[in-house]
């Protein structure tokens, strides 16, 4: 399945890749994230559920807080 | 009226649009380097009244991007500083000093005197005090923030979604330092004037705001992304 993963194409061969599996996979801090897939915000208690597709377009945004 | 023609011009503002800026208010919590922007440019807009919250002092090492502030101002009140600055811009505009910061104390009776938030403050217990706040007195808020070269823009209204929807690990973030960490100058230029930006849009009611959006913005590769919430 090829991915784009904070705008860099992202292979893997994992099936059933859901976000948390994911963010698990490219070893992506899970606290203090959101994560978009597609221009979408998928909501954290939706992480486990929401499975990824071939294509698709995963970018983590990190909560900065500076200001 | 002169001063405002190249705006007024603009038929999305016109009279009316600048009479609704001279009626409104808006809280910018924190003067740092997105404060300074916000604050200048809402302050040429003509928005009538400007609450200016922050109880920090001014250090060499805010020069490089905080633009309200010079060398011979340092070791001074922000609010004091941004406050003298601004008023040589515009005479007329009320500007109101909190020279505490916002507190859990102060949060909710300085909140709901103004029409219109902008979080421009540099830490996440600031930020996620400044969203429960605005919902309990239902208010709209502007979140920016910063970090590295990587900027966040979003427009929160009472009946959208919310940044703690967002963001829910409340608890980790809080136990997060405030940040010290880099930062270039032009980042709270590019962040801070989005942010004034959409105050004066729903101020005078016109255009697309990030209502239900975030603004992500990468300097260093050069990236814009507005994703939905």
């Amino acid at each position: 399945m090829k991915l784009s993963v904070n705008q860099k194409e992202y292979l893997t061969d994992s099936e059933q890749l859901t976000v948390s599996r994911l963010l698990n996979e490219i070893q992506s801090p899970t606290a203090g994230v959101a994560v978009a897939v597609n221009n979408k915000v998928v909501r954290k208690v939706d992480w486990e559920s929401t499975l990824l597709a071939d294509g698709d377009h995963i970018t983590v945004i990190t909560a900065v807080c500076g200001g | 009226m002169e001063r405002y023609s190249r705006q007024i011009m603009l038929p999305e503002i016109g009279e009316e649009g600048q009479k609704k800026l001279a009626q409104a208010s808006v809280l910018i919590v924190g003067l740092g380097g997105l404060g300074c922007p916000v604050a200048l440019y809402l302050t040429g807009a003509g928005v009538g009244r400007i609450g200016l919250c922050d109880n920090d002092t001014i250090s060499i090492s805010n020069l490089q991007r905080q633009i309200l502030y010079s060398e011979e101002t340092e070791g001074r009140s922000k609010t004091t500083i941004a406050c003298r600055r601004l008023r040589e811009l515009s005479s007329k505009t009320v500007f109101d000093l909190w020279k505490d910061g916002l507190t859990d104390y102060n949060a909710r009776e300085i909140i709901s005197r103004y029409d219109l938030i902008i979080d421009c403050t540099d830490n996440h217990k600031t930020r996620y005090l400044i969203e429960d706040t605005c919902m309990e007195l239902v208010k709209t808020w502007i979140y920016g923030a910063i970090g590295n070269f990587e900027g966040r823009v979003s427009t929160f209204i009472p009946s959208g979604p919310r940044y703690s929807n967002l963001y829910p690990d409340k608890e980790i973030l809080l136990n997060t330092p405030k940040s010290t960490g880099g930062v270039i100058g032009p980042l709270p230029g590019v962040i801070g004037s989005i942010q004034a930006s959409e105050a004066i849009k729903l101020i005078c009611g016109f255009g697309e705001t990030l209502a239900g959006k975030i603004l992500a913005i990468d300097l260093k590769n050069l990236q814009f992304h507005i994703f939905d919430l």
